[in-house]
C-alpha cells in the first residue's frame, strides 16, 4: 500500500481519540465486573495509563497522521484463583465481543499463571492475565489522528 | 529677621546629623561577616571576610565620627551667627 | 585552594546567619535616610562656611551610599554562597555515602583508598568484581575532583566580592538615595555560574551537576541548554528539558543555512553540478526532516525524554527514551544499525521500543515485581548508509568498523552516564542490532556498568572472545534469525553464533512450557516484531528475568522445567 492507500484504509476506522475512548470504556467495564463478580482486589492504576507511538510495519508511511496507543490497567493485586479463571475469561470475552473482539486465544495456561489474548478487526490486542497479580491491557491498532481524519486526505 | 529662621534650620540639621552619627555608631556591620571565616576553612574567602570585617568596623566608626564633626560644625556656625549679626547679614543675604 | 577535607567542614548555617544579620544591618543603614535628609544644609545659608558644610554633607551621603552598596553586594554574595555550599554539602555527603557503602575511604586530601575486607571471590566472577571496584573508585575520584573544583569556585567568587567590598570597588550606580544604592550593590554581588568540566567523564559531569543548587541547575537549563543536553552523567529530565529548548534554535540555524545554500544555487548558472552546495543542501534538509521526526515522536502520548540532539555531523544524531531513565527500575538502550537515520528510522524504532517497554512492564506487573521500564532508541552515531546501487558489502566499498568505533566511544559514556546520574543504578541492558551490535560490542569492551546485553543480527561484535564483552558472566545474549545474511557475515570478529560463552537465544517459533506460542522472526529486520520469540527474549532480559529466556534449542536457559511458578517465589 502506498501512502494514499494507507490513509484510505485507515479512514474507514474510528480516529484514535474515538478508539481510545471506546477501549478505555471497555477496560473500565471489565475491571469493574471483575471486582464485582470475582471479588478481586481494587485495581491499582499505573503511572502512565496511556502511551502512544507511530504506527507499525503495516502503516509505515502514515507518519504523524497515525498513531498506536497502549492502555494499561495497572494491576489488581493477587492471583485470580485457577478454578475461577475460565469463568473470568468467559466474562471478559463476552464483554469484549460487544466491541468487536474475537475469541480468546491462550497465551499462557498453567497453575496460577494464565493469560489470554483477544484481537479485533483493527489489530487491537486485549491481554488479560493473572499470576502474582491480575493484569488487563489493550494496545490499539493504527488509527488516524482526529485532525488527519477530519482533513479528509493525507498530509 | 529671616536669618533667625535659617539658624533654626541649621540647628535642626546639626541635630539630625548628630542622631545619624549616633545611630550609625551602633550598626555592627563588620561583626556580621566575622562568621564567614570559620564556616569556610581552607579557602580565600575566610581571610577576605576577616579583612572586610576590620575595614567595615573602621568605615562605620569613621563615618560616625565625620557625621558627628559635621553636626558640631554646623551647630557651631549657627552659634557663631547668633553672636555676630554682621556675618549673619552677609551669609543669609539671599533670604531677605 | 580548599581540600576535600576542608569542604567536608564547610557549613552553610553561619553563612545563612550572616545573610540574616546583614539584612538587619542594611535596614539600619538605609534607616539613616531620614536623618541624612534632615541634616541637609539650609538653602538660605551661603558663603564659604556654608559651602564647606554642604560639601561635607554630600561626602557623608555619598560614603554612606557606597557602604550600603557594598553591604548589599556582600549580602547577595554570601546568600548565593550559602545556597551553593548547601548543595555542595549534599553532594559531598552523597559521595561519602557511596564510599562507605562500597568500602572505600576518602582521605582529607581527596585520595580514594580501597578498604574492602579481604574475602575470597568466585574465580568465575573475579573480572566483574575488579571492574566494579574500578568503576566505583573512578566515580569517587571524579566526584571528589568536581566537589573541590566547585568548592574552589564558590570560595574564589565569594572572596572576590568580599575583597571588592573591602577595597571600595562596589559602586552605587550613581544612586541618590540609600535605597537605590542598596539595589545597585546587590547587582554586583552575584557569584558566577560554573560550567561543566572540560572533557569530563560521566562521573565528572554527574559530580559537577550534583554540586549545583537547584536554582543554579535551572539557570543552566534556561541559559545554557547546550552545556548539558548531550552531557552524559546529567540526569535525563534535565537533558530532556535542555534539548527540547534547543530544538527551536537548531531549526532556526538549519533553516538559515538552507536559505543561504538555496540562494547560492539559484545564483549559480550551473546549478549545483560543480558545487558541493547541492550535497550540503540535501544534508541540511535531511536534518530538518530529522527535527520533524523528533518533534513528532516527542508529541506522542506518554513520557519521553530527548537525551541527545546533535546536528554537527553529516547526519543528525538523537536519542529518545520511552519512560524516565532517572527513575525506571529497568533501562534498556537500543542501538540500531545499517542505514539507520533519525529522519528515516526514529518513528519506527521508537514504536518498537514503546512496545518493548509496554510488554515488559505488563509482564512485570503480572509476575509481581511491578517494576518500571524505560527503553531508549539511541541513534548517536553515523550508521553506515547504502552506497550507490544499494550495496553495503562488496569488494569496492568495504564497510569499515570506523563509525562503529566512533559510535562506541559515544555509546559507552552514554551508558555509563545513566548509572552515574542516579543514586541507585537501574538494571541496565544494552541492545544492539546489526551494525549497531558491532557498535554495542565495542562499547561494552569499555567499563560501562551495563548489566546485560542482547545482540541480534550481528556482523560481529568487534571481538572473537565473549570475555571481552564486559557484562557479568552469563549475561551476554545473541539472537540470530533464519536467513539473516548480515548475521552470518562474521565481518567484525567471528559470527557471534559460534562464540563460546555466549547465550544463544532463539528467534524461532516457540511453544513455551506455559503454553504460550511465539512466532519466528526471519531475515535481518524482524527481531522486534510483536509476539515474536525474539521480542519476548528481549523483554525478559530487559525486565531482569533472564531465567525466562528461550534458548536456541527451544528450551529455557537453565532448566526450563524447573521454572518456579510465579507468585510462589
Amino acid at each position: 500500500m502506498d501512502h494514499n492507500e494507507q490513509y484510505q484504509a485507515l479512514s474507514e476506522r474510528p480516529d484514535i481519540e474515538e478508539a481510545q475512548a471506546r477501549y478505555e470504556g471497555l477496560l473500565s467495564t471489565i475491571r469493574d465486573q471483575l471486582v464485582a463478580e470475582f471479588g478481586i482486589a481494587e485495581w491499582k492504576p499505573p503511572a502512565s495509563p496511556v502511551r502512544g507511538s507511530a504506527c507499525g510495519p503495516d502503516f509505515t508511511d502514515i507518519d504523524a497522521d497515525g498513531e498506536i496507543r497502549r492502555l494499561s490497567s495497572g494491576s489488581s493485586p493477587g492471583n485470580l484463583p485457577d478454578e475461577r479463571w475460565t469463568a473470568a475469561v468467559t466474562l471478559v470475552a463476552e464483554t469484549a465481543r460487544g466491541l468487536g473482539f474475537g475469541d480468546p486465544e491462550v497465551v499462557v495456561d498453567r497453575q496460577q499463571d494464565h493469560e489470554v489474548s483477544l484481537k479485533d478487526e483493527y489489530g487491537a490486542e486485549l491481554l488479560f492475565g493473572t499470576a502474582a497479580n491480575t493484569t488487563l491491557s489493550i494496545s490499539t491498532g493504527c488509527h488516524l489522528t482526529k485532525a488527519a481524519k477530519e482533513r479528509g486526505a493525507p498530509a | 529677621m529671616g536669618y533667625e529662621v535659617e539658624i533654626e534650620a541649621m540647628r535642626a540639621a546639626a541635630k539630625a546629623a548628630g542622631q545619624a552619627a549616633e545611630q550609625a555608631a551602633k550598626v555592627e556591620l563588620g561583626a556580621e561577616v566575622e562568621r564567614i571565616a570559620p564556616a569556610l576553612p581552607g579557602g580565600q574567602a575566610g581571610a577576605a571576610a576577616t579583612a572586610l570585617a576590620t575595614a567595615w568596623e573602621r568605615a562605620v566608626r569613621n563615618w560616625s565620627t565625620e557625621a558627628g564633626n559635621y553636626s558640631t560644625n554646623v551647630s557651631g556656625s549657627a552659634d557663631g551667627y547668633v553672636g555676630a549679626e554682621d556675618d549673619a547679614t552677609a551669609d543669609f543675604g539671599a533670604v531677605r | 585552594m580548599p581540600t576535600y577535607g576542608d569542604i567536608r567542614k564547610w557549613q552553610p548555617a553561619p553563612l545563612e546567619a550572616t545573610v540574616t544579620g546583614l539584612n538587619q544591618r542594611c535596614d539600619e543603614l538605609v534607616g539613616l535616610s531620614d536623618e541624612l535628609t534632615a541634616s541637609g544644609v539650609p538653602e538660605g545659608w551661603t558663603g564659604e562656611a556654608a559651602d564647606g558644610a554642604r560639601a561635607e554633607r554630600d561626602r557623608l551621603q555619598n560614603s554612606m551610599e557606597l557602604l550600603v552598596a557594598a553591604a548589599a553586594a556582600v549580602r547577595r554574595g554570601v546568600a548565593e554562597a550559602s545556597d551553593a555550599v548547601e548543595a555542595l554539602k549534599h553532594s559531598v555527603a552523597e559521595t561519602d555515602s557511596i564510599a562507605e557503602r562500597n568500602h572505600f575511604v576518602i582521605r582529607e586530601d581527596g585520595s580514594v583508598v580501597d578498604n574492602a575486607p579481604v574475602t575470597a571471590h568466585d574465580p568465575a566472577h573475579i573480572d566483574e568484581y575488579f571492574r566494579e571496584r574500578q568503576r566505583v573508585q573512578q566515580e569517587l575520584a571524579d566526584r571528589v575532583e568536581q566537589a573541590v573544583r566547585r568548592g574552589t569556585d564558590i570560595d574564589s567568587d565569594l572572596a572576590g566580592v568580599l575583597r571588592a567590598a573591602e577595597k571600595g570597588e562596589i559602586n552605587d550606580g550613581g544612586a541618590t538615595s540609600l535605597q537605590d544604592a542598596l539595589n545597585a550593590g546587590a547587582g554586583q554581588g552575584g557569584l558566577s555560574t560554573i560550567g561543566p568540566p572540560e572533557d569530563g567523564s560521566p562521573y565528572d559531569n554527574a559530580g559537577w551537576w550534583d554540586s549545583l543548587s537547584e536554582a543554579e541547575q535551572q539557570a543552566i537549563i534556561d541559559e545554557h541548554p547546550e552545556w548539558i543536553g548531550n552531557l552524559d552523567g546529567v540526569p535525563g529530565e534535565a537533558r530532556d528539558e535542555a534539548n527540547r529548548a534547543r530544538l527551536e534554535t537548531e531549526r532556526a540555524a538549519l533553516e538559515a543555512r538552507r536559505d543561504e545554500l538555496q540562494a547560492d544555487l539559484d545564483d549559480n548558472w550551473f546549478g549545483g553540478t560543480f558545487t558541493s552546495a547541492d550535497a550540503e543542501l540535501d544534508a541540511v534538509n535531511a536534518k530538518l526532516d530529522s527535527l520533524d521526526a523528533i518533534e513528532e515522536t516527542l508529541a506522542r502520548p506518554g513520557e519521553r525524554q530527548l537525551l541527545l540532539l546533535d546536528m554537527s555531523d553529516e547526519r543528525a544524531e538523537a536519542a529518545i527514551a520511552n519512560g524516565n531513565i532517572d527513575t525506571a527500575d529497568h533501562v534498556a538502550v537500543f542501538t540500531p544499525g545499517l542505514t539507520s537515520t533519525v529522519d528515516g528510522s526514529m518513528g519506527g524504532y521508537d514504536n518498537s521500543m514503546a512496545q518493548l517497554q509496554f510488554r515488559t512492564e505488563e509482564e512485570l506487573a503480572r509476575y509481581g515485581d511491578g517494576g518500571s521500564v524505560a527503553t531508549v532508541t539511541w541513534i548517536g552515531y553515523q550508521a553506515p548508509q547504502l552506497s550507490v546501487g544499494g550495496v553495503l558489502f562488496d569488494s569496492n566499498s568495504v564497510l569499515s568498523d570506523g563509525s562503529a568505533q566512533r559510535g562506541a566511544d559515544s555509546l559507552a559514556p552514554f551508558l555509563n552516564g545513566i548509572d552515574a546520574s542516579r543514586d541507585t543504578d537501574p538494571n541496565l541492558t544494552a541492545l544492539g542490532h546489526s551494525y549497531g551490535s558491532t557498535t554495542t560490542g565495542l562499547a561494552l569492551q569499555q567499563n560501562t556498568g551495563v548489566d546485560s546485553a542482547v545482540f541480534f543480527g550481528s556482523p560481529g561484535l568487534g571481538t572473537n572472545d565473549v570475555d571481552n564483552i564486559n557484562v557479568p558472566t552469563g549475561n551476554a545474549h545473541y539472537i540470530e534469525a533464519r536467513n539473516d545474511a548480515v548475521g552470518d557475515l562474521g565481518y567484525f570478529g567471528i559470527d557471534p553464533s559460534h562464540m563460546d560463552g555466549m547465550n544463544h537465544v532463539s528467534a524461532g517459533e516457540t511453544t513455551l512450557p506455559d503454553g504460550r506460542t511465539l512466532t519466528e522472526s526471519t531475515g535481518h529486520s524482524a527481531y522486534m516484531d510483536d509476539s515474536s520469540t525474539s521480542q519476548y527474549n528481549l523483554s525478559v532480559v530487559v525486565g531482569g528475568m533472564p531465567d525466562r529466556v528461550v534458548t536456541d534449542d527451544g528450551k529455557g536457559f537453565g532448566d526450563i522445567l524447573s521454572w518456579p511458578v510465579p507468585g510462589t517465589y
